[in-house]
Parts: structure tokens; C-alpha cells; sequence
């Protein structure tokens, strides 16, 4: 049994990761995965999902730690059941709750991670935490204790350590949750710089952290994947579904009333939405077809028409602060709207 | 798997584990108690080591012995609480995913942290070590009187034999148990109590198998300065079977974890992990097979030996040839031995006993040679049929070579290795485990082994009443490497210097038996009138040499006088040279047979345990005597007086008192037939304080008793805190005991059965044969006991007497020793003293104007076997005390008194009659009255002893004593439950309880049971205690409860003659009276008895049909007889029952009077 970095790399033609009719139950009564099936390459791959999707199932089925119950799933050609050693050589992997010893220095962690994934030769793994800790932009706090990192230093730490041994494969688990906007944007950029020359497997609730270095879109929904394809793909389903009107302030409660209000923008007097809508008649004034929307509208239009408009919006709205005080108001329509 | 994975998940765990606090925690402890076990075992030798050599073996340079397994204890507890949790730690800190997906087989992820662990543990155990053994040798090179650094290879061997796979059994087992049942703390709790469960089991395991399943090295084999050694075959199986357990439970945890592994992985991990359990499991049974089949070996051997135990036809006349030995190698025999068979008719085989370690390459009879078939040589027994013989002495010539078998040796030991509970006999470790020493270093071959052909089988070598001993002439040439030195018989002369060095050793005088010893030594020895003593030790022990140089001028005095003593007495020193040879503390120091007798100084030779001599820290007695003693004589008079009861303090065989007065006598001659073990031991006693006026004590049996062996270096680390040397009356303390004296008078030292009960019968032995030798020694003048033992050796040297034999020579030699003791070796009867009409006055007052006071008394021996007393006295001066005068001892005759008298210049102080074996067991107190004022009187002075007419009169009153039948205890049942539980006097080493005419006796100074009256009813039991200003014919003893409680009382009964009015007077003894010094060095607690307050005793007569109560005031009461009151007697059946006491309860005699002649 070898350990350690294998030096051959998978066959160029097989699919970086390949999941296939994978079904997988916690407790045998209901599955969080159901048939699904994902066959990615080289790139930065998104994977969206509602909170409990199942996202973070087949994440970590793909990086090993849990066996699908039924199905298969390869990496690199290898399979994650029966060859999970080769799998493990060849990811890197971030997981949604990730933090590391407190008490050990960066640098450490990502060292001794980096012993952990077969670079035994000291002097070259010290180059590799130092180019990676540049890469991720913690070489200041390199000697820093990882109880003094911030939030975001703690995730920028995990991806460090997710591409310490350059795999082949990046699996990146709700990589931005908790992160404040500036954090969140270098993040995508180190994502989007990574995504260059391997697979990265972003899962995400967040449409804006795939940003526009994602090439390929995956939705999860209930277990299913729902979508797959490029965000180009995805945007020109939305066709016809995101719209925007501008309404004086004083109406404005009820176009919130009637409609998924996607954004708004006060001007003075007026109150501009962008609204997703099934169908352009279900609305109930003038209104503009927006003829490039956003890949959050995107996503929210594909939700709609799958009926899943709220799980998503909720979601988003989350983890997004800066949408904070539009939530709110959302909340107090709403209960005034049940109420009635 | 590979290393460098290994290693960096080694690395990880390392990192992780040294932020720890608990980490720290355990390391902070096991340091400290490290370094306090250090200090304070550097202390106790600073102290102790020049008091006893006995309290070497504690030193700091054994530290590892005493404390491995302490310090084990500590770090595997720390690796259970540092492996129960390696993944929850993980999950806590959310890495554990981070972890998980990296490319890594569960094994090598357990396997790996594991090791982590064990680094950090056992770096840690390394750094403690290490700054001691620093400190250590820092301390020995600036001659600090704390410190001496461990023992190196000992260390090493701990950390690669003792820590490593024990921490990597414990650890590997938490990790399993934590996979296993998933919940922390029931791991943590399990793994605990395992480690409890194992503990418990090894410390129960018979001593014969538990040094193959023992978990500690440090139980098995002493660390040696002389034999440092690291690699231990047996030790190395036994870790062996540790590591496959440890693989084992990896295997088993790796299979089980929850984190994925490869498809296929987990059965196959699981299967080998069983695999590796079972084959664990076969490992240990191994082990115990392997050890039980070689006591099994030793048991056959014993038995086939056993059958030829009396065959003792086969008479060896002589040895000679050489012995080739490569240490650590080979011994090469070729000998030509000289054989007479002693029953021409009977006698149609030679019987050889041999190692059967040895090949025999070549044997020949008569100049013959012998093929193969025509002798057998089996299990040590070499039988060869003479056949048709043509001469009356046959010689055998014998060539073998071989590695002598260490087990093959001390086949007749009378202790069942099988049976004895290691953790019981735990103590047997310090008198060592090697019955010989084979190491490229150095070799010891001990005559137990029987490295050298001897006569007969090697059984019952020491049965001398059915066996006598066989004494042959020696001339042999021991070759060893170039630069050793060997000690042996006699004289070394050197014969040969070329690729090897040859040694002869060709003794005047015939042996019974020869060892050698030899190594690399250094040399240092001293002529003294003709006889050389030599001195041989490891050249890194030297220290001792130059600290007592001053003393060479004395011990050249004392030793000159020592021979001139001898030869005065018409003995001598047979064997030229005397050498005193370093050994390793692992050599065995007791032999086989019964008594199972130190074997350190065989004939020509005194052995010195390393621990002893050559590394006492004599410089620390000697620290400060510079500045006080300044006369250069006075301070080697020091320094002999120092060495002198530092050798004689050792209880562990190393006492050259005990045992270099057998070159004297026993070496030459010894007795057979009945009562020859006896008469062999009190000749020894004789010659050697003919020699030496200095004793010791040596029993095997102290190693077998935990309150034995702690009472003994107790009572040695006591006199080191307290302040200096001392000497330790250990004979007393272990042979003075009821028990010991029932054994005594119920049989003869004749009728001893040696068999039945070792222990006890050679505590009889001492407490009878060495009061017969003092008799000995004080009835008859040491010029004509000495030409005795020179007639006696002369006469029958290189054979054996009978007692027959023994007895006319004595008397031929002008020893009648039936006159003066009756049939001591035959005879079960003693004398018994009681005094009689004390009287001093003045008398007239000398020319000089000095005043003369004559004390007297009457002494009778009431019993029909004569007797020999000393009297001792003390004078006053003023108010002073005086030193201990002694008299001239007395022999008296059974049934006959005497009036002994002494003059004085003031009125005595004390008097003290001291039979040296009599039914008085102890000292006789005579009370000598005291007045204010002497009025001289014209009474003429008498002599020292004059012969009267005077027996006791048989007294008008009825006294019961404490001894008598009708004095009884009865305790209350609850409080026969509340006994101690036996694990707790166990744990504190208490002595087994000792029982005088039913009551349990107070043995020892340190007797709880006096210091904790606190803890009440619950010890408040009855006890028998000696006082000789109690009542009491011949023995003077009371009883006590220190507790006073009413939940055991103790009724006096007795039947008048008639009823009436009676007077009842109560004993008191006179506990606080001023002691002789002696009296509290004589292991007992009679400086205890001070502090007793007898306080008010509530007393219920019982003479009638009714009860009287009473309250006596014992604490105020006079000494003595005190009245108690007039009782209407209606019945003759009357009781005195002493109910309770509000503090020490003490029922000693009552005396009932008829009222009318009542006195006081």
C-alpha cells in the first residue's frame, strides 16, 4: 500500500468528477440525494443549492468521507468508494465548517496539513506554504496563532490548506458564509485564479460568490440536481422572467405585495424593482423586460418556475448583510399580509 | 504504509499534543516526582549508605528500580487521557474533515498519532532523565554530598524496553477502546481499569512466571555499574508480544473507525488486528509455557537429584587442571579428579553432579577412555560404573566446555518459586536474581551452579545430619583475558602471561567447594602477619579507598590483632589470601537447602555487593569527623568503628561477621548425623565472635515478609535521619518472639525440622544456638574454646564429626559443656531464674576515706537445667548515672541458688540479671530498695557468689498472673469484625500479628496501634506486652489496651481455698521507670510506654452471688501490689474483670489475701 502523492495523474479523457445516479439516505427513510448525476472537467464549477439541498452530502461524498448508498462517484477517474486512497490524493478539500488547531500558527497548520497529504520533503513543502499562504494572501500573518485570525483569514487558511499539495481537484464547501463583502470578493478572485488550470467544485447558496470565473452551474434541489450547465444557459432560461418597473414611492407597497421583488432602488420620488415573475402577465403594471439579468435573477427565476422561489430568496438573503434591511421590510410585509 | 507518512503524522500529533495543558500537566508531575523520588533517594543514601549496605541497593544509582514503575504508571495514565480523544479533538477543533480527506490509510493515521504521542511521552521521560543523570554526575564529580547520577544503560533500557512498548500497549488500547465504544469517558474509565485489572494480575502471578509477564525490565534484572547491559533476551520477547497486542488493537481500531476507508480495508484490518491479538495472546502463553517448562526443567532436575540426595560414596580427593574462561563466551574443563569411592563393597558407580550446561568432550577412567555409552551424563548427573578396579583411589579425567545453565543450580531450595506471590516477596529482588554471573565483562561462578564437578548429586548438599560434606584438595589454573584479575580460593599466583593470563589457585587445605570471580579489577591489598587481604573492585569504585585511607593503620592494627587472637587460641587463617571482591548487585546472594544461607563468602573469599562497599557514601559519615576529630588515631579508630558496623548491618548476606568465620572451622570440618546443622551453627557463632566479637543477622526469609524487610531499612533510614551510625539488633527483632520461644521449648535444636518451617526454625536456631554460644563464650575461658575449635579442626579436617565426636573432644579439651548447659543439643529443657531477698548496705568506708556500698541478692535456677547469668549494674554519681558495669558470668546449677554480691563506691542505680537462654525469655530487673541515708554498718564484705539454701516459698495467697490460665480476654463479636481488613495491613507493611499465650504482642517501636489510640474502638483490643517490673515468676509481662474501651475486657479468675473475707490487691507495673539504653534499640516500643496514662479502671469483682464495682485510679497507684479492699468471699469461684478504662486499659496480677493476714 503506498501513501502519499501518486505521480501518475488520471486519463485526460476521463471527467475530473463523475457522479453517477448517486443516491444517498442518512436514515434509509428519506434520501438527501436522489439519482443524481454531475460529470465535470477542468474549471471552476459551481454547485447551488437551497440550505439542506444536499449540497454538502455530495461534497463530501465526492471527497470521500461518506459513502454513497447507492451509485457511484469517481474522481479523477477513481473511484471514491473503492479507491479513496487515490481519490484523497487527488483533492483538496475545504469543508463548510472548517477552522484549525487554535493553538498552532498558520504556517503550521498548512504545514503539517501539507505533511498530511505525502509532501515529505520539508524543504520543498516550506516553499509550497509559503507560495500558498501568498496565494491566499496570509503571508502577514503567517506566524499569527489561528485563534487570532479572523473569520475570513480562517477560510482563506482552508483554502490554503485545500491547495497546499496542488490538487487536481479543488472541493470548496460554502466557501464565503460568514464572510463581509470585502473578504467575500477576494475570495471569488482567488477562486477565479485557481479555477485556471484545475477543477474546482464550489458549492455555494450564494449565487454572487460563483462570480465570473464559473464555467459550469450545477443546481441542487431536494436531493436532485435540477440544472446543469453553463451560467449562460441558465441566464438565457431566465429570458422573459426578470423584469423592472419604476413606481412612485407611495405605491411601491403594493407592487412588494403582489411580486418577487428581486432588487429595488429608490430615486427621489420613485422606487425601481426588479421583479421575477413566472409570466409577464401575471403583472399588474407596466413593467420592462431586463434583457441581460443578473445570474442571482437567473437563479431565482429558475427557482420560481420550480416553485422554490422563497427557500432561495431566503437563502440568499442569509448570508447577504447587505440585503439585511430589505429582508426585513419583506418579513413585515409579509405579516402584515398574513395578518390580512 | 511508509515511515516518512508515518512520521508526518507523527510529526502533526507531536505538534498538537505538546499544546496540550494536560500534556504539560503530566509531564510536570511525573518530573517532580521524579526529581522528588531523586532527592530523596539521593538523601537516603547520602545518609544511610554508610550505615548498612543493605541501604545501597536504594540508591540514586538504581533510581530506575524503585521508580519505573511509578514513573510507567504516570505516563500511561497520561497517554490514556492523551489518546481517548485524537479524533474528538479533531471534530472540536473542526479540522477533523481537513484531516479525513487527506491521503492516509486509518492505520497509518492511528499508528502515526500514536507515535506522536509516545515522542512527546517519552522525550519528555528523556529530558527528565536526563537533567537528572546531569545533576548526577555534576553532584559525583564536585563531591556534593547529595547525588549520584543513574545508572546509564539502565535508563536506556527503561525508555526502549519499559516505556516505549508499555506507552504503545496503553495508548494503542485507548485507541482502540475509544473507536471501539465511542464514548469518551467509557473509554478513558475502561482503559483504566484495565490497566488496574493487569496491574493486579502481574503483581499476583506466581514469582516463578511473573519476571517472563512482567511489564517493567526493572523487575527482572538490578542495573550494574559491572554488567551494563541493554539488551535482554527475555525482555525483548516479552515487549515483543507487547507490540504485537499493540499492533493488534491499531489494526482492530483502524478497521472500526468510522472515517472511510478503501473498500476491502476494514475486514482485512479487522482480521489482522485479531490476528495480531491472538498471536499476542499465544505470546504470552509463550512466555509463561516457556518459564513454566523451565521450572518444570529445575523440578526434574530437583527430583532426579532428590533420589541420589544421600548417595555420598563418591569421596573427591582432588581437583586439578585448568579452566579456561572466555567471559560472556565459554568455560573450558579439563580436569583430573581424584575420587575415592568410600564403600569398597557398595559402591559400583561414581556420582558426579555437573552443570549440564556443559558438552563432555572427552572423559577417561583410570587412564582409559570412556566412549559415550559407557557413562551417563544427564540432567547434571554424571554416572560412570567403576567396574573392575585395580586401585583404591580412581582417577577421572574430564574434558568438557559449554556455557553452565544458570537454572541448573540450588535444586534443594525450599521456597516454591511457583507458589510465592510476586508482589508478596517483592523484596526478593534486592538480594538478586543471577545465580551466576557470564558476561563478557565479568563472570562469578558460584559453587551453586556447579560449575565445577562435586561429589554426589546437587541436591541436599547442605543436609548435613544425613549427608556429610565432601572436602577435596584444589590445584587448579584458571585462564582469562589479559588484564583480569580473579579471586578464588586462596592465593592467586600467576602463572602465565601470553594471549591469555593464567591464575593458579592451589589452597593448602582441602575445600568443600570453590567460586571464582573476576574481571578487570583494581587491586589494593595488605599483609598482615603472613596473610595477605586483597581487595578487588570496578575501577570506577575506587572513591571509597582514598576517603578511608586513614583508617589502614588501624585496620592493620585490628586485624593484627584479630590474627594474634587466633593463633592464641591455637587457630589460624588457612588460606593465605583473603579476598574481598566487588560483585554485581544481581548476583543472587542466598543459596538452596533449607536455609537457603548467604553464599557470598565461599571459601577464601568475601563477596561485596556493588551497591555496598564500593559505592558507600562513606565520605559523608566521615564529612565534618576532620574538623572534630584532629588526633589522626582517634579518626581512624573512627573510621574502623564505622566500617566495622557498616558491615555488620547487613542484613543481605554481605555481613563478612557471620560468614568468614566458616574459613575457620566449618571450611575444614563439619559435623554430620543429628543435630549436625545445630552444632555446625553454633560453631560458627563461637568463632566468630571468638574473631570478630561482632554478629549479624542474614535470613532469606526477611525478603519474604514486607514488614520484615520495611522494619529493617526503616529502622536503618531512621538511624541515618537521626543522626549516625548505629547498630541494629535485628537478631533480636526477628528471633526474640513468642513464637520463636514456643518453637524453643517444644523441641530440642536437634529435634528442629529444618523442612517444615524454614523461617521459624532458623529464628530457633539463632535464638537458642546463639544464646549457647555466649554461654559458651562466658562460661569458659576463649583460650580453651579456641584450642577446642583448633583440636576439633586438626582432628577431623576434610571429614566430618558426629556429636558424639564433638562432645569428647570438647571434653578432652577441657569443655564440659553438659555441666555447664545440660544436653543443649539434645535436651528441650532451660533454666529459670527468679531473685530473691534484694538488700544493699553500707559499709565501712576504705583506708582511703571512700565510701562501700554491697548490694546483694539471691538468685535461684528453680528449674533442673543449669544455666549461665551475667550481672550488670549501674552505680550513681550524685544524681548521675553510671556506665554499665558488668560481673564475671555465673554458671548455676538446675535447682540451686546462689547470693550474689557486689561493692560499690554509691548505692546502685539498676541491676540486672541476664540469662542468656532461660524461661525468663528476657532481662531480670532486681529491684533494689533505696534509702535516703546509709548508715555504715560493721557488716563484713562478701564474696562475688556464694552458694545458699533458699527456695520460694509457696505464699498464703492466691496470685493470678496475666500468663496464668485463669487470666482471660473476651472481645466483644463487633469488634473482632472491625479488624483491619488484610490488603490495608498489607499496604502498610505490618507485621503479622504475634501471638503470646493467645493475646496478639506489640512487636515494634513503630507500632500503630500505640500512635493512633485516636482511631479507637476499633483497635481496642487486648495485648501482651514484656516489663520486667511486672509480676511474674520467670517472665514478667502485663496486658494492655491502649484504647481502654469496654468492648474487650479481660477477667482475672481464680478458686480459693475457702470462702470469708478476702483481701484483693491489683499489680501495677512501674511503666515510667528510667530504661538502660539497650532497651530501645531492642526493637520494641518500650520507649512507648512512657506516654501511657492509665487513667481510672472500672473493676467488677465478681466473689459471690453478687457483683461489686470499683474504680481503680491506675495512673496514681503505687508500683507494685495495691489494695483494692476487703470482699466477702460467699463462693470459692471469684473474678476480677477489668470492664473498662477512660484511657489505657492494664491487667498485670491481683493477689487475694485472707483478710487476716493481710499484708502489704
Amino acid at each position: 500500500m503506498a501513501e502519499g502523492i501518486s505521480t501518475s495523474n488520471h486519463s485526460s479523457n476521463a471527467p475530473a468528477i463523475e457522479v453517477e445516479s448517486v443516491t444517498h439516505s442518512y436514515d434509509k427513510k428519506t434520501n438527501v440525494l436522489n439519482d443524481v448525476n454531475l460529470s465535470l472537467g477542468t474549471g471552476f464549477f459551481g454547485l447551488l443549492g437551497a440550505n439542506g439541498a444536499g449540497k454538502s452530502t455530495l461534497m463530501r461524498i465526492i471527497c470521500t468521507l461518506l459513502r454513497p448508498t447507492e451509485g457511484n462517484a469517481r474522481v479523477c477517474g477513481f473511484d471514491v468508494v473503492n479507491e479513496c486512497h487515490r481519490v484523497r490524493e487527488r483533492i483538496g478539500y475545504l469543508p463548510q465548517a472548517f477552522s484549525a488547531w487554535r493553538l498552532h500558527r498558520t504556517e503550521e497548520v498548512v504545514d503539517t496539513l501539507a505533511a498530511l497529504s505525502g509532501m515529505t520533503n520539508k524543504k520543498e513543502r516550506r516553499r509550497r506554504v509559503a507560495e500558498v499562504l501568498e496565494e491566499v494572501g496570509l503571508t502577514d500573518v503567517a506566524d499569527r496563532k489561528v485563534k487570532k485570525l479572523s473569520g475570513g483569514m480562517v477560510r482563506r487558511l482552508g483554502v490554503a490548506q485545500a491547495m497546499v499539495h496542488e490538487p487536481e481537484v479543488l472541493v470548496v464547501d460554502e466557501p464565503t458564509v460568514g464572510l463581509d463583502p470585502e473578504e467575500r470578493m477576494r475570495f471569488r478572485q482567488v477562486m477565479t485564479n485557481m479555477g485556471q488550470d484545475r477543477t474546482i467544485l464550489l458549492s455555494t447558496h450564494i449565487v454572487a460568490d460563483l462570480g465570473s470565473g464559473c464555467s459550469q452551474i450545477a443546481l441542487i434541489d431536494d436531493g436532485t440536481v435540477a440544472f446543469q450547465g453553463s451560467p449562460a444557459t441558465l441566464l438565457s432560461q431566465a429570458k422573459g422572467q426578470v423584469f423592472e418597473a419604476t413606481v412612485p414611492l407611495e405605491s411601491s407597497n403594493i407592487v412588494e405585495e403582489k411580486h418577487e421583488i428581486v432588487s429595488r432602488t429608490i430615486q427621489g420620488s420613485d422606487v425601481t424593482f426588479r421583479i421575477v415573475v413566472n409570466d409577464r402577465g401575471d403583472l399588474s403594471f407596466d413593467a420592462t423586460e431586463v434583457e441581460q439579468p443578473s445570474l442571482e435573477e437567473a437563479y431565482l427565476a429558475f427557482m420560481s418556475k420550480r416553485g422554490k422561489l422563497e427557500v432561495a430568496r431566503q437563502d440568499e438573503e442569509h448570508n447577504a448583510p447587505e440585503a439585511t434591511e430589505e429582508k426585513k421590510g419583506r418579513k413585515r410585509r409579509k405579516r402584515k399580509k398574513d395578518k390580512e | 504504509m511508509n515511515l516518512r507518512t508515518l512520521w508526518s503524522v507523527a510529526a502533526a500529533e507531536m505538534r498538537s499534543t505538546r499544546r496540550l495543558a494536560r500534556t504539560w500537566v503530566f509531564i510536570v508531575v511525573a518530573a517532580l516526582l521524579c526529581a522528588g523520588q531523586w532527592i530523596n533517594l539521593s538523601w537516603l543514601h547520602a545518609v544511610t549508605s554508610y550505615l548498612s549496605p543493605a541501604a545501597g541497593v536504594l540508591g540514586p544509582r538504581y533510581l530506575i528500580v524503585g521508580f519505573s514503575g511509578i514513573t510507567m504508571m504516570m505516563f500511561s495514565i497520561g497517554v490514556v487521557f492523551l489518546a481517548f480523544d485524537i479524533r474528538s479533538r479533531d471534530i472540536k477543533e473542526r479540522i477533523g474533515e481537513a484531516i479525513d480527506s487527506r491521503p492516509l490509510s486509518n492505520f497509518s493515521l492511528l499508528t502515526g498519532r500514536l507515535i506522536g504521542i509516545i515522542l512527546v511521552t517519552s522525550i519528555a521521560v528523556l529530558a527528565i532523565f536526563f537533567v537528572i543523570v546531569g545533576f548526577g554526575w555534576l553532584a559525583e564529580s564536585a563531591g556534593w554530598m547529595i547525588g549520584s547520577s543513574i545508572e546509564p544503560t539502565s535508563v536506556v533500557s527503561f525508555l526502549l524496553w519499559d516505556v516505549i512498548p508499555n506507552l504503545a500497549f496503553v495508548g494503542s488500547l485507548t485507541i482502540f477502546l475509544t473507536v471501539a465504544l465511542r464514548y469518551r469517558l467509557l473509554a478513558v474509565l475502561a482503559a483504566l481499569g484495565l490497566m488496574v485489572v493487569m496491574f493486579l494480575v502481574l503483581s499476583r502471578l506466581p514469582y516463578s512466571v511473573s519476571a517472563a509477564l512482567s511489564t517493567s525490565s526493572f523487575s527482572q534484572v538490578f542495573p550494574s555499574d559491572l554488567l551494563p547491559r541493554i539488551f535482554f533476551t527475555d525482555v525483548m520477547l516479552n515487549r515483543f508480544v507487547m507490540l504485537l497486542f499493540s499492533a493488534g488493537f491499531l489494526a482492530l481500531a483502524a478497521g472500526l473507525h468510522p472515517r472511510q476507508e478503501q473498500a476491502g480495508r476494514r475486514p482485512l484490518l479487522v482480521g489482522t488486528g485479531t490476528s495480531f491479538l491472538v498471536l499476542g495472546v499465544a505470546g504470552i502463553f509463550g512466555l509463561y509455557l516457556s518459564q513454566t517448562l523451565e521450572t518444570r526443567q529445575v523440578e526434574e532436575w530437583a527430583e532426579m537429584h532428590e533420589k541420589y540426595q544421600h548417595f555420598s560414596s563418591t569421596d573427591i580427593q582432588k581437583i586439578e587442571g585448568t579452566v579456561a574462561v572466555q567471559p560472556g563466551r565459554t568455560i573450558a574443563l579439563d580436569l583430573e579428579i581424584s575420587i575415592e569411592p568410600i564403600s569398597d563393597e557398595d559402591t559400583k558407580n561414581l556420582l558426579l553432579n555437573l552443570n549440564p550446561g556443559y558438552q563432555i568432550r572427552q572423559l577417561s577412567l583410570n587412564g582409559s577412555d570412556l566412549a559415550a555409552s559407557d557413562y551417563d551424563f544427564s540432567g547434571g548427573l554424571m554416572t560412570i560404573p567403576l567396574g573392575e578396579r585395580s586401585t583404591s583411589t580412581d582417577r577421572l579425567h574430564i574434558v568438557a566446555d559449554g556455557v553452565p545453565i544458570p537454572s541448573f543450580a540450588y535444586l534443594d531450595s525450599k521456597l516454591d518459586w511457583s507458589e510465592l506471590d510476586s508482589m508478596e516477596v517483592e523484596n526478593l529482588f534486592f538480594y538478586g536474581q543471577e545465580n551466576y554471573i557470564f558476561h563478557p565483562k565479568y563472570f562469578a561462578l558460584m559453587p551453586g551452579v556447579s560449575w565445577l564437578p562435586t561429589s554426589g548429586s546437587a541436591y541436599g548438599q547442605t543436609d548435613w545430619e544425613n549427608r556429610p560434606q565432601d572436602f577435596f584438595e584444589l590445584d587448579i589454573e584458571v585462564e582469562v583475558p589479559n588484564g583480569w584479575l580473579v579471586a578464588g580460593p586462596g592465593t592467586r599466583r600467576l602463572v602465565e602471561e601470553g594471549k591469555t593470563t593464567s591464575f593458579r589457585f592451589s589452597p593448602s587445605i582441602p575445600v568443600p567447594e570453590v567460586a571464582l570471580a573476576g574481571s578487570e579489577f583494581v587491586q589494593r591489598s595488605l599483609t598482615v602477619s603472613g596473610t595477605n587481604f586483597e581487595l578487588l573492585l570496578n575501577k570506577r569504585h575506587t572513591k571509597n579507598l582514598e576517603v578511608l585511607e586513614p583508617m589502614v593503620p588501624a585496620l592493620k592494627e585490628w586485624i593484627e590483632d584479630r590474627l594474634a587472637g587466633l593463633n592464641k587460641v591455637g587457630l589460624h587463617y588457612p588460606f593465605e589470601t583473603l579476598t574481598f571482591v566487588e560483585v554485581p548487585v544481581s548476583l543472587r546472594v542466598f543459596g538452596g537447602g533449607w536455609r537457603m544461607d548467604t553464599v557470598f563468602s565461599p571459601p577464601g573469599i568475601q563477596m561485596l555487593r556493588e551497591s555496598g562497599f564500593p559505592t558507600a557514601r562513606f565520605d559523608n559519615s566521615v564529612r565534618g569527623v576532620g574538623e572534630k576529630v584532629r588526633d589522626e588515631n582517634d579518626k581512624a579508630q573512627y573510621f574502623l568503628w564505622l566500617v566495622g558496623t557498616f558491615f555488620e548491618n547487613d542484613y543481605q548476606g554481605g555481613n563478612p561477621f557471620i560468614s568468614l568465620s566458616k574459613n575457620l572451622v566449618n571450611y575444614q570440618t563439619m559435623p554430620e548425623g543429628p543435630g549436625a546443622t545445630a552444632l555446625s551453627f553454633v560453631i560458627d557463632e563461637i568463632a566468630s565472635r571468638l574473631v570478630f566479637e561482632q554478629t549479624g543477622y542474614f535470613s532469606i526469609h526477611m525478603a519474604m515478609s514486607r514488614s520484615d524487610s520495611s522494619a529493617a531499612i526503616g529502622s536503618v533510614a531512621y538511624a541515618g535521619f537521626a543522626g549516625g551510625p548505629g547498630e541494629f539488633n535485628w537478631r533480636e527483632q526477628f528471633s526474640n518472639l513468642p513464637s520463636v520461644w514456643d518453637s524453643v521449648l517444644a523441641q530440642s535444636l536437634s529435634e528442629i525440622d529444618y523442612r517444615m518451617d524454614p523461617r521459624e526454625a532458623y529464628h530457633a536456631l539463632l535464638l537458642k544456638g546463639s544464646s549457647i554460644a555466649d554461654s559458651v563464650l562466658e562460661g569458659f575461658e576463649e583460650e580453651d574454646v579456641g584450642s577446642f575449635l583448633s583440636e576439633l579442626t586438626s582432628r577431623y579436617r576434610a571429614r566430618s564429626y558426629t556429636d558424639d565426636e564433638f562432645f569428647s573432644t570438647a571434653l578432652e579439651s577441657g569443655l564440659d559443656f553438659r555441666s555447664l548447659l545440660g544436653d543443649w543439643l539434645h535436651g528441650r529443657g532451660l533454666p529459670g531464674f527468679v531473685v530473691a531477698d534484694q538488700r544493699v548496705e553500707r559499709l565501712q568506708d576504705t583506708r582511703a576515706g571512700e565510701a562501700v556500698y554491697q548490694t546483694s541478692f539471691i538468685l535461684r535456677n528453680d528449674e533442673p537445667v543449669p544455666g549461665v547469668v551475667s550481672v550488670a549494674y549501674q552505680g550513681m554519681w550524685g544524681k548521675k548515672r553510671r556506665e554499665t558495669s558488668r560481673m564475671a558470668p555465673i554458671r548455676i546449677e538446675g535447682n540451686t541458688s546462689v547470693r550474689i554480691v557486689f561493692q560499690n563506691d554509691s548505692p546502685v542505680h539498676q541491676v540486672w540479671v541476664e540469662p542468656h537462654l532461660s524461661l525468663n525469655r528476657e532481662a531480670i530487673l532486681v529491684s533494689i530498695p533505696r534509702m535516703d541515708d546509709y548508715e555504715p554498718t560493721n557488716s563484713p564484705e562478701l564474696p562475688y557468689v556464694t552458694k545458699v539454701e533458699w527456695k520460694p516459698q509457696d505464699a498464703d495467697a492466691v496470685i493470678v498472673d496475666d500468663l496464668d490460665s485463669g487470666f482471660e480476654v473476651v472481645t466483644d463479636d463487633a469488634l473482632e469484625e472491625s479488624s483491619m481488613p488484610g490488603w490495608v495491613a498489607f499496604m502498610m507493611a505490618l507485621p503479622d500479628p504475634e501471638y503470646d499465650r493467645g493475646l496478639p504482642t506489640l512487636r515494634s517501636t513503630f507500632d500503630w496501634r500505640l500512635q493512633f489510640p485516636i482511631l479507637g474502638d476499633r483497635f481496642a483490643r487486648w495485648y501482651r506486652d514484656a516489663e520486667p517490673t511486672s509480676y511474674g515468676k520467670y517472665r514478667h509481662t502485663y496486658a494492655v489496651n491502649p484504647s481502654g474501651s469496654s468492648l474487650s475486657t479481660s477477667t482475672f479468675s481464680a478458686e480459693l481455698p475457702s470462702v470469708g473475707a478476702w483481701n484483693l490487691e491489683y499489680h501495677v507495673p512501674n511503666l515510667k521507670r528510667e530504661r538502660k539504653e539497650w532497651e530501645y534499640f531492642a526493637g520494641n516500643n518500650y520507649g512507648y510506654r512512657r506516654f501511657f496514662d492509665f487513667g481510672n479502671h472500672q473493676i467488677e469483682v465478681q466473689a459471690g452471688n453478687g457483683v461489686e464495682s470499683i474504680k481503680f485510679d491506675a495512673e496514681s497507684a503505687s508500683h507494685g501490689w495495691n489494695d483494692l479492699g476487703e470482699f466477702h468471699v460467699e463462693s470459692p469461684v471469684v473474678a476480677v474483670v477489668i470492664t473498662q478504662a477512660d484511657r489505657v486499659g492494664i491487667a498485670d496480677a491481683v493477689r487475694w489475701t485472707r483478710a487476716e493476714k493481710a499484708t502489704n
